[in-house]
C-alpha cells in the first residue's frame, strides 16, 4: 500500500526511492550479473514513467516495475534465442558474483572460516540460480529471495495462482538438483 | 497446485537459505543516472514541459507584428512640414486675435500689451 501513484504529479524522486533498489535486486538475481541488472532497471523505469496513463493505482507501484522488468528480460531471453537459436528453457550462461568495496570493508569482524564458508555458499546458490530456466527463476526470486506475496507474484508474471505455485515446486527441485550438481562438481 | 504444498521442511530450508542471501541495491552511479533522467531532465526539457508554449507563441507573434507594423509607419511618415495648414491656422488666429498685427512683432509689445489691460 505503501508506494502507490496516485495523481498526475508523480513524486519520481520518492518512488526511485522505494522502488529502485527492490528492482534492482530482483534484475540482478534474475539476469546474474551488475551491468544487465542496471540495463533491465533503467529500461524498466524508462517504460513506466513513459507509459504512466496505463498504471493501475489500486496495485502497487513496485509490483508494476517489476512486471514491467520482467518483461523486458523475457524480451532480451527471446532476442538472445531467437540470434542464437537457445531455447528459453536454457540457463542464462553463468557469470561470477560480484562484490563491491562495501562488501569488502565491513564494519564488524566476523569469523574468517565463516566467512568464506557462507560466501561460498552464496556464490553457489546465485550459479545454481541462474541455471534455472527462467520462468522457475523468476518465480522463487519472487516468492523466496524478495518475499512477495501470491498476488503480487500473479500479477507480475501474468499467469494463475496454481502455475505460480508449481512453478515455485518445479524450481525448488530444479535448485536442488542444481545445488547437488555443484557441489559434485567441487568435490570432484 | 495451492500454497499448502509448498511447505515442506525440505522447501522451509531451501527457502530460508535463499532468503539469507545478500541483498543488491541499486549503485550509486545507476541511481544518479536515474535521477537525471525522470526527476531532474536537462533545462530544455523542463522548459518544454513546464512552459505552455502555445499562448507564448501566440504572444510573442502579435508582438513581432505589431513592431513591424509599428516600423512600416514610422518609415512613411513625411519628412517634411506641410504649411498649408499651419499657414491657415496663422491667418485664422491673426484674423482673430485683439491685438493689431503691428504691435504683435513690436519691440515693446509688453508695455503695448499693459496699457490694453489699464
Amino acid at each position: 500500500m505503501e508506494d502507490k501513484v496516485t495523481d498526475e504529479t508523480i513524486d519520481y524522486e520518492s518512488l526511485l526511492q522505494r522502488c529502485a533498489d527492490k528492482a534492482y535486486n530482483f534484475a540482478y538475481r534474475l539476469s546474474g550479473n551488475d551491468q544487465d541488472a542496471q540495463d533491465l532497471v533503467q529500461e524498466a523505469f524508462a517504460r513506466a514513467f513513459e507509459h504512466k496513463d496505463r498504471y493501475d493505482p489500486k496495485r502497487p507501484f513496485g509490483a508494476w516495475v517489476n512486471r514491467i522488468l520482467y518483461n523486458v528480460f523475457l524480451d532480451g531471453v527471446r532476442r538472445y534465442e531467437r540470434k542464437h537459436s537457445v531455447s528459453i528453457d536454457n540457463a542464462l550462461p553463468s557469470k561470477n558474483e560480484q562484490g563491491t568495496w562495501a562488501d569488502v570493508l565491513k564494519g564488524k569482524d566476523e569469523d574468517p572460516m565463516e566467512t568464506v564458508m557462507r560466501k561460498e555458499d552464496e556464490t553457489m546458490l546465485h550459479e545454481a540460480l541462474q541455471k534455472l530456466p527462467v520462468h522457475y527463476r523468476t518465480a522463487l526470486i519472487l516468492y523466496d529471495i524478495e518475499g512477495l506475496s501470491y498476488e503480487d507474484i500473479v500479477s507480475i508474471m501474468s499467469c494463475p495462482l496454481g502455475t505460480v505455485c508449481s512453478r515455485i515446486h518445479k524450481g525448488r527441485q530444479l535448485l536442488k538438483q542444481a545445488l547437488i550438481q555443484k557441489n559434485r562438481e567441487v568435490m570432484a | 497446485m495451492t500454497p499448502d504444498d509448498l511447505n515442506s521442511p525440505d522447501d522451509v530450508e531451501l527457502r530460508l537459505r535463499l532468503s539469507r542471501l545478500p541483498r543488491h541495491n541499486a549503485p550509486s552511479r545507476l541511481m544518479t543516472k536515474l535521477r537525471h533522467e525522470f526527476v531532474s531532465p536537462p533545462w530544455w526539457q523542463s522548459w518544454r514541459t513546464a512552459f505552455s508554449w502555445k499562448p507564448a507563441g501566440a504572444f510573442a507573434a502579435a508582438v513581432l507584428v505589431a513592431a513591424l507594423w509599428l516600423t512600416y509607419q514610422k518609415r512613411e511618415k513625411p519628412k517634411t512640414i506641410d504649411f498649408a495648414p499651419l499657414l491657415a491656422a496663422h491667418m485664422r488666429t491673426q484674423s482673430q486675435t485683439l491685438v493689431p498685427d503691428s504691435d504683435m512683432t513690436a519691440a515693446d509689445f509688453s508695455y503695448q500689451l499693459a496699457s490694453y489691460e489699464n
